[in-house]
């Protein structure tokens, strides 16, 4: 077979000079299997069952390699989990202890067998992220401004809608800062269960002492993390041991009843290597991140610039956007240092006590450096209101274009847009435009203002001569038409639904009579479209 | 990342597969390949791919065809399309999964990783071992104890059919 001649395609580790006479055990046991990639083998596994899984590492010795590795457990642990989760040591046993297999009494399950002649730079590598050391990122050299003190109105002035920024000193006041380690909150909450981070048809959940003690033991690459919205259900003095800052307090979507509202607070906690991988807040909202122990490497991305290594999917039947990302680890090892100076993102390392802005539409993706207690709230207020709006509107272009830009857009649409540009010459939008465009230049990580680095940021935001822009103007070209609020398809990923968005429209009409501007504006995007 | 498309629409793509064959192809068609689509947002309107062969690139080509023009109403078409596209030998869908792969097109990986779980799926380890000429280089021993710390997983019955 052709493929066979080809040595690429088999992607065997690459051995020295020294080694080429060491013995390898994998063609023979691999048989026809041999010509795929490790790594494709150990994807195939993950679409099997435990049951079937155990069974083929019966087969022979590379098979049996493959079918015990660690992360091929945690998958398909994860795949099968539907209750309050145990972690007993590897995630074999713990997905054996999920199957109600016993295995305590069986010596032969006990101790891994051992086979020599099996090199695998996939697996190595695998291994490697799972163990290296992060400490190359635990100094700031990033480029996020800091700040201390920072007044309400210099926030909405400076950095609300526009960029993010580190604040400092808002938790002086908190409880949580002392209390919020994981010594006290084992005291304290040993017994209570919380959410983990993992997207499974089950959400997951682990007592909080037994979340800490899978934290110590395991290695994993994309450790599992507490992420969970109800932390003030499940532990409501939790709530007290914080105070939401002056500057984020407004917040358009708690008029909403209790059950109406989105989920908006979750409490964060996770190792060395966790973190949530590339991604935009959903429905546009802005965040505030708060660290009360741990560092937290950031990344970010102002809107429409998807981060290399990131695959953004538009739903064609409602416009949907689904993300593919490496996890944040494999980002930052492998993704991350191939990066030209100018591709760079803005980046900072968060410490204990500090605060950092996400702005609406931000691409962001966060990496533990070690164990981190955190909290997080979204919120829409008078800046993002309008694009929170758009994004629950339904049509097919304007989601991607927000998250991924103009890159969303096939060569019909962009002439559309082209024409209705031109046609909207004289009008104030475009200057509005081109201000906002200046505005995300500025943004660039320093050293960017040289020729060279403004072409390449300019690539990325000039399009055949149209120019992406984060203004709600200019995003809302990409609504269609003929969609209407009352009878198009709701998009499943809208954080409230289509009759709860009237309602909230009509409570803030009542409630907050000074922004009925915005509302009748976004009242035009949203519902009349 | 980037992007110097011009808007002329159809715009073409040449792909030239590892055994030298050209193949022109609607833009839109070929970028639901990342690597055809990271080639195209750099300029490149002619894409060398080395580590794919003609008879896998030929069906390949079909795939991106068939499901770029994916609408409402021909869901049960494309349906049948895959299923059709799957039912091939082991071979074929090395070639094809490795093609898929390199080409990163998730969709299509998704469905070949999961076709041929599926045909390994209830297997027993001595027809696993035939159907694709694996030597089992356990010693008895090794064996033995394998299979013992597996136990539960070898109750109830198995598909010992060879294909």
């Amino acid at each position: 077979m052709e493929v066979e001649e080809n040595p690429q395609l088999q992607m065997r580790p690459e051995s020295s000079p020294m080694e080429v006479e060491q013995f390898d055990r994998r063609p023979a046991a691999l048989g026809d299997l041999r010509i795929l990639p490790d790594e494709i083998l150990c994807s195939i596994l993950t679409y099997l069952t435990p049951r079937d899984v155990a069974r083929l590492s019966c087969v022979s010795s590379v098979m049996y390699i493959l079918c015990n590795e660690e992360p091929l457990w945690m998958s398909l642990c994860i795949d099968i989990a539907d209750r309050q989760l145990q972690y007993k040591g590897s995630w074999k046993r713990t997905a054996l202890d999920q199957l109600n297999v016993s295995f305590e009494n069986n010596e032969s399950f006990q101790k891994l067998l051992h086979f020599d002649g099996f090199n695998s730079m996939f697996l190595y590598r695998r291994l490697y992220r799972c163990y290296t050391s992060l400490n190359g990122f635990y100094y700031d050299t990033g480029n996020v401004e800091r700040t201390k003190n920072l007044s309400v109105e210099e926030f909405r002035d400076k950095y609300d809608g526009q960029k993010p920024v580190l604040i400092g000193g808002l938790t002086d006041t908190w409880p949580a800062r002392t209390t919020w380690t994981t010594e006290e909150l084992l005291k304290n909450y040993g017994d209570t269960a919380f959410k983990l981070s993992q997207r499974s048809r089950y959400k997951i959940r682990m007592k909080l002492k037994d979340y800490l003690s899978y934290m110590k033991v395991q290695h994993d690459e994309d450790p599992l993390y507490i992420f969970d919205e109800k932390f003030g259900e499940a532990a409501p003095e939790l709530l007290k041991d914080y105070i939401v800052p002056d500057m984020f307090k407004e917040d358009f979507f708690d008029v909403l009843d209790k059950d109406q509202r989105p989920p908006f607070r979750w409490l964060i906690m996770g190792p060395e290597r966790s973190g949530a991988s590339w991604h935009v807040d959903p429905g546009l909202t802005s965040a505030w991140n708060t660290l009360l122990c741990g560092r937290k490497r950031w990344a970010l991305y102002p809107p429409g610039r998807v981060p290399l290594g990131v695959t953004v999917h538009v739903n064609e039947e409602d416009g949907d956007v689904n993300i593919d990302s490496p996890s944040s680890l494999q980002w930052w090892l492998d993704f991350y240092p191939l990066l030209a100076e100018e591709d760079k993102p803005i980046e900072c390392t968060q410490l204990p006590g500090e605060t950092i802005f996400v702005p609406s539409g931000w691409w962001h993706c966060v990496l533990n450096l070690e164990t981190t207690v955190a909290v997080t709230q979204n919120f829409v207020n008078a800046k993002n209101f309008e694009f929170v709006c758009l994004d629950m509107a339904p049509g097919y272009r304007h989601k991607g274009v927000c998250r991924a830009g103009l890159l969303a857009l096939d060569d019909i649409s962009i002439e559309d847009v082209r024409k209705n540009m031109l046609s909207l010459e004289s009008g104030s939008s475009c200057s509005d435009l081109s201000r906002k465009d200046k505005r995300i230049r500025v943004d660039q990580p320093k050293g960017s203002e040289k020729g060279s680095t403004v072409d390449g940021v300019s690539k990325c935001i000039y399009l055949s001569e149209v120019e992406f822009s984060y203004e709600i103007n200019f995003l809302a070209m990409f609504l269609d038409k003929e969609q209407d609020h009352y009878t198009s398809l709701w998009s499943s990923s809208n954080s409230i639904g289509q009759r709860e968005m009237r309602e909230w429209l009509s409570k803030l009409w009542v409630g907050k009579p000074e922004i009925r501007d915005l509302i009748w504006k976004v009242f035009i995007y949203s519902l009349l479209c | 990342m980037a992007s110097t498309t011009e808007t002329k629409q159809k715009k073409m793509l040449i792909l030239k597969s590892a055994d030298n064959d050209e193949f022109e192809i609607e833009e839109s068609v070929g970028v639901q390949s990342e690597t055809i689509k990271n080639l195209v947002e750099d300029g490149f309107t002619f894409v060398p791919l080395p580590n794919v062969y003609t008879k896998a690139l030929i069906k390949i080509i079909d795939y991106l065809k068939k499901h770029a023009n994916k609408t409402d109403s021909n869901d049960e078409e494309i349906k049948t399309f895959d299923k059709d596209f799957v039912n091939t030998t082991f071979d074929d869908l090395f070639e094809l999964v490795s093609a898929a792969n390199y080409l990163h097109i998730s969709c299509l990986m998704n469905m070949l990783c999961q076709t041929i779980a599926d045909r390994i799926k209830d297997k027993s380890p001595e027809a696993v071992r035939k159907i694709f000429h694996i030597n089992c280089d356990y010693t008895p021993e090794e064996e033995a104890k394998i299979r013992k710390a597996n136990a539960q997983a070898f109750e109830g019955q198995f598909d010992e059919s060879l294909d």
